[in-house]
């Protein structure tokens, strides 16, 4: 019994049941466990508590627009379960380095352009971009999806047809009190968030230009929250409410 | 929804039947959220999980077998783990802003259905987490929440290991009696 004795063991049992107990120790247990009838049926009743401990989480309400995102993304991967799953690997892995490669492209082309067009001017004024995107007939728009709370909330995304520029316009946006800002975020198909700035409100319309590092389809979606003035302290994540987030490949 | 019901739509999600995850979506992505929720404490990321979670459920419906248990300690498992090891990846501290069981009268045996089989089990357990001293509920979730294991914990709390075990080992004592139906034999417990 790897010198504990039986007692010891036993006494194990209820943190084996729920994961906690250090390598040696869960050795031991399971070592013991296959000799010892009584000790299995002790363990199936702490397994059935443990497996249940979620009644320890307060209860909270799903957000609404969980259930129109989970439609979203059946469409997107629209495909016969049990088949999906072996060509959905394949195809993914081709979809990886067809985005590599679309992403060495479009980073050697920021690049250059940078070298060519970097001699200190100004930063481009949002509304001007999205001025400029909205007149190109090809342009794709996205519309916003404010969150229950900002009812009033109302823009859209648009992406030029290079998919290389994107701009938010967006009416509404609460007003702050001093010491909060917006936060735009940008979270892409691997799961990873990631700032992409913070902003203030503007008169009647407020436009956000999003920093697009790799073409539209890295992304799934974008959003803003309210955060402490200067940003979320995190780099990966928020810390307050979302305000409204925008769709774009799920 | 009793068990015969999620099985049958478990059976439809297998045909690619996209309505049936809807259905089970709607009925359980608030529990699945909470539990995610829970263990992340920031609700982009608990929404990921959720998301996540019935993407799982999408692509392996057939993983699901009755004979091992129940369907929703079974959901919320793949649950629990995908946000633990959001939670992983992230590096981030588990106990940020740290919220332990709290008195939000929403209760899990009223979020399931009356129908459901285990409904009463369920209110007997909360209700006897919600007795347990806060000293043996605290490295019970630390463990069960964010996967820590008892030396993890009792370095966290800067408590011997020993301490540790026999608070973890009293509270689940009384919560396995609980779930038994039986009167716990700890002395120090609630009468």
């Amino acid at each position: 019994m790897n010198g504990m004795s039986r007692d010891e063991l036993l006494a194990l049992l209820p943190a084996y049941a729920l994961g906690a107990l250090d390598p040696d120790e869960q050795a031991a247990v399971e070592a013991w466990l296959s000799t010892d009838a009584e000790a299995q049926t002790a363990l199936a009743e702490y397994q059935a508590v443990a497996e249940r401990l979620y009644v320890l989480a307060p209860i909270r309400p799903a957000p609404p627009h969980l259930e129109a995102d989970l439609r979203r993304r059946l469409a997107a991967g629209r495909a016969v379960p049990d088949r999906r799953l072996s060509q959905g690997r394949a195809g993914r892995r081709g979809r990886v380095w067809l985005a590599a490669a679309v992403l060495i492209l479009v980073i050697g082309v920021a690049v250059l352009s940078r070298l060519l067009a970097d001699n200190g001017s100004p930063p481009p004024d949002p509304g001007a971009v999205y001025a400029t995107i909205a007149a190109q007939a090809d342009a794709r728009r996205y519309a916003i999806e404010a969150a229950e709370e900002q009812a009033n909330l109302r823009g859209e995304l648009i992406v030029a047809a290079s998919g290389d520029r994107a701009v938010i316009r967006v009416e509404q946006l609460p007003a702050l009190p001093p010491g909060q800002t917006f936060q735009l975020w940008l979270l892409d198909t691997e799961g990873t968030l990631r700032s992409g700035g913070i902003f203030r409100a503007q008169g009647e319309a407020t436009h956000i230009i999003v920093p697009l590092d790799r073409p539209l389809t890295a992304y799934q979606r974008f959003g803003v929250s309210i955060e402490p003035a200067g940003g979320s302290p995190y780099p990966d994540r928020p810390t307050g409410p979302v305000v409204f987030r925008v769709y774009v490949n799920s | 929804m009793g068990e015969s019901a999620e099985l049958e739509l478990l059976r439809r999600i297998q045909q690619g039947d996209e309505e049936a995850l809807v259905t089970l979506h709607r009925r359980y992505a608030a529990l699945v959220y909470s539990v995610a929720y829970r263990v992340l404490n920031e609700q982009m990321a608990a929404e990921e999980v959720t998301q996540d979670t019935f993407l799982r459920l999408w692509h392996r419906a057939e993983t699901f077998d009755p004979a091992r248990g129940a369907f929703v300690p079974w959901l919320l498992t793949i649950a629990r783990r995908q946000a633990i090891d959001t939670l992983r990846k992230q590096q981030r501290d588990a106990l940020r802003d740290p919220v332990f069981l709290d008195d939000n009268p929403e209760t899990w045996e009223n979020a399931l259905s009356a129908d459901d089989s285990q409904h009463l089990a369920h209110g007997l357990l909360r209700d006897a987490a919600a007795a347990l001293p806060d000293e043996q509920r605290q490295p019970i979730e630390m463990a069960y929440f964010w996967g820590m294991s008892h030396s993890q914990i009792a370095a966290r709390l800067g408590l011997p290991l020993g301490t540790v075990k026999t608070r973890i080992r009293l509270g689940m004592e009384k919560l396995r009696a609980a779930w038994l139906g039986e009167k716990s034999e700890d002395p120090a417990s609630p009468s």
